[in-house]
């Protein structure tokens, strides 16, 4: 597909545009940090010189909390109602790489195996992605590290790259195409390409080098000493986790009021005590150590053998965001010295 | 394409409920939808999502065989929320279910073989399934053994199946309890003990146990101490689920999913996964 052009001073045009036949989720400046929210125009985005999103995509697929149905109770008897399905279609402006990419992951997970999650693959289906490309990583972003997605995007429809006075947009999809069919695009020319392709190779200096983690994760040492270290380290306090992009676990709650009520599914995640505790006391992950492990072994090891896929797409944000300074990048080394040498 | 919603529940009206012990019932449900009631059916060691709406949602393996139709059944061990209620319902009350779930027994494999069915407690709830399946089929399969055993005389379930278990051709009733008991004229002892005593053989047979990981344990120990392979012996691991259709990530071990890819393991498989269970 041919890659086209925009010039920012029609960009305000083209946003209005989309706004009118969808729903329009952009990075917007809340509480001073980046989040993804709804917005009617360019003048709302906090698009300009970018910096990560704080939080990635991951709410507006599944949301922190989710109805599963709600129901009424009469004597013996009882109805159970399902939500509504929401109907309006979305673009989600502005999506970074590593954010998309963990998209597919997701969708392994909730389509792996029969039933599918038809809440998810309903709001999948009707979102479309106009990516942005990432030309300031941050100091904790290893995508490069897991994935060649930043050069080679997945899952989305258009890729933008911000050349300054203009936006490079590489259709993707043919519904890329119909998106940018309603701004005022013209063809890139060899100017444009000599541009993008610059800005590209500038990020990716930047950046770590392809590490091989594929072949490395797989023979994990299950009694690594890092083990132990990190469960003095971790609060369990699973910012990790509600910030990770292709983190996905949730719970099942039931939400009642007297004869009516609704059950949800919220968040969860495996760094805390409860996760696996059962109802007869018997815990398997009952201290840190197991579940430290258990986090970076389900991303590098068990999302392998099952999806064929890292459950990691090195957005950097469990880096950034831990309390107490633990860095999955240096308990991967850690662990490949040994994985390497055996 | 409309999909169904799969964390929605069928409503089912529960028929009759049978006090096993102090703290377990058996609760028969039948499907309010006439149609899904004639139409349901699922294999031995698949297991349901019961809800006790206002309160949540538990799983629990369907304990009846799906030889024998128009209801399903499921054993409840009071011990947390979703159970305490249930020991609150009366025959009558509506519930949800959401099943068949899981995987099952390789019940066709078994074809022709001696089976040693051992259960502890509220474990032989998995293992009954089977055993009327296979009771039902009887002449598909060789002598079987049932080894059931729990803490006291009054901890066991199923008491009312037992003469038709002992009664059924080809069939022997192991029964054994921990500690001595005024009037109780079987073995007294722990399961895994019990079973070194019975010495089942190896030969062409399978062992399916189910009970408290600490008698899974010894049992198994014994089971191979006595020769049987790691194939042969299969378990049933009722841990940890919540979502049923592996998606919440609860019961992950290793790379594998105890709700989708389980609960009926065979050991040899078991010994493939990390000592998470």
């Amino acid at each position: 597909m041919e890659a086209k052009v925009i010039l920012k001073q029609d960009l305000a045009a083209w946003i209005d545009a989309l706004v009118k036949q969808y729903e329009v989720i952009a990075p917007v400046t809340e509480d001073g940090v980046v989040v993804f929210r709804p917005v009617s125009g360019l003048s709302e985005m906090a698009i300009e010189g970018m910096v990560g999103p704080a939080k990635s995509l991951r709410e507006h697929f599944t949301p922190p909390t989710e109805t599963l149905f709600d129901y009424k109770l009469e004597d013996l008897s009882a109805e159970v109602i399902p939500p509504e399905n929401e109907e309006r279609h979305r673009v989600i402006f502005g999506a970074r790489a590593c954010d998309a990419a963990a998209l597919l992951y997701v969708d392994a997970v909730y389509s792996n195996v029969e039933p599918i999650d038809t809440a998810y693959f309903m709001r999948r289906e009707k979102t479309y992605l106009v990516g942005l490309f990432c030309d300031k990583p941050a100091w904790s972003c290893f995508c490069t590290e897991v994935g060649d997605f930043l050069t080679n995007p997945v899952a989305m429809d258009v890729y933008l790259t911000d050349l300054g006075n203009r936006y490079y947009a590489e259709p993707l999809t043919p519904k890329g195409e119909e998106l940018i069919g309603l701004g005022n695009f013209r063809p890139a020319d060899e100017n444009d390409k000599a541009a993008n392709e610059e800005i590209r190779r500038k990020a990716l200096e930047r950046l770590p080098k392809r590490a091989e983690h594929e072949t490395a994760c797989l023979s994990y040492d299950w009694d690594h000493p890092v083990w132990i270290e990190l469960a003095k380290k971790c609060l369990s306090c699973g910012a990790c986790a509600f910030l990770c992009p292709t983190c996905h676990c949730f719970d099942i709650q039931e939400h009642p009021k007297l004869k009516k009520g609704s059950r949800y599914r919220c968040w969860d995640t495996c760094q805390f005590e409860k996760f696996t505790l059962m109802a007869s006391g018997h815990n398997p992950r009952e201290t840190r150590k197991e579940r430290t492990r258990q986090r970076v072994f389900h991303k590098f090891k068990y999302s392998q053998e099952r999806y064929c896929m890292l459950g990691c797409v090195g957005c950097g944000r469990c880096i950034a965001a831990c309390p107490v300074n633990i860095d999955i990048r240096k308990v991967l080394e850690e662990l490949e010295k040994t994985a390497v040498a055996k | 394409m409309r999909i169904e919603n799969p964390y929605i529940p069928k409503l089912a009206t529960i028929e009759k409920i049978i006090t096993e012990t102090w703290d377990t019932k058996t609760f028969r449900a039948v499907f309010k939808d006439e149609e899904l009631r004639e139409s349901f059916t699922y294999e031995p060691g698949q297991f349901q999502e019961i809800s006790v709406f206002g309160v949540g949602e538990a799983p629990f393996c369907l304990t009846s065989s799906p030889t024998r139709k128009g209801f399903v059944e499921f054993s409840v061990k009071k011990i947390g929320s979703v159970t305490s209620a249930l020991h609150e319902i009366d025959e009558g009350a509506t519930i949800g279910i959401r099943a068949p779930l899981g995987n099952w027994f390789p019940y066709e494999e078994f074809k022709g073989k001696d089976l040693w069915f051992i259960g502890g407690g509220i474990g032989m709830a998995p293992l009954r399934s089977l055993l009327n399946f296979c009771l039902d089929n009887r002449k598909d399969y060789g002598k079987v053994n049932i080894i059931y055993g729990a803490r006291s005389s009054g901890d066991l379930c199923f008491t009312y199946e037992f003469d038709e278990w002992q009664n059924s051709p080809n069939t022997e009733l192991f029964l054994t309890i921990d500690k001595e008991e005024e009037g109780w004229n079987k073995n007294v002892g722990f399961v895994p003990a019990y079973v070194m005593d019975l010495k089942p053989s190896p030969k062409n047979a399978i062992a399916i146990t189910c009970g408290p990981p600490i008698m899974i344990k010894f049992t198994l120990q014994n089971l191979k101490e006595l020769g049987f392979e790691d194939n042969q012996i299969w378990t049933t691991l009722e841990m940890k689920m919540k979502c049923g259709i592996g998606k919440c990530g609860r019961c992950n071990i290793g790379p594998k999913y105890v709700c989708v890819d389980g609960p009926v393991f065979s050991y040899a498989q078991l010994k493939e996964l990390p000592p998470e269970y």
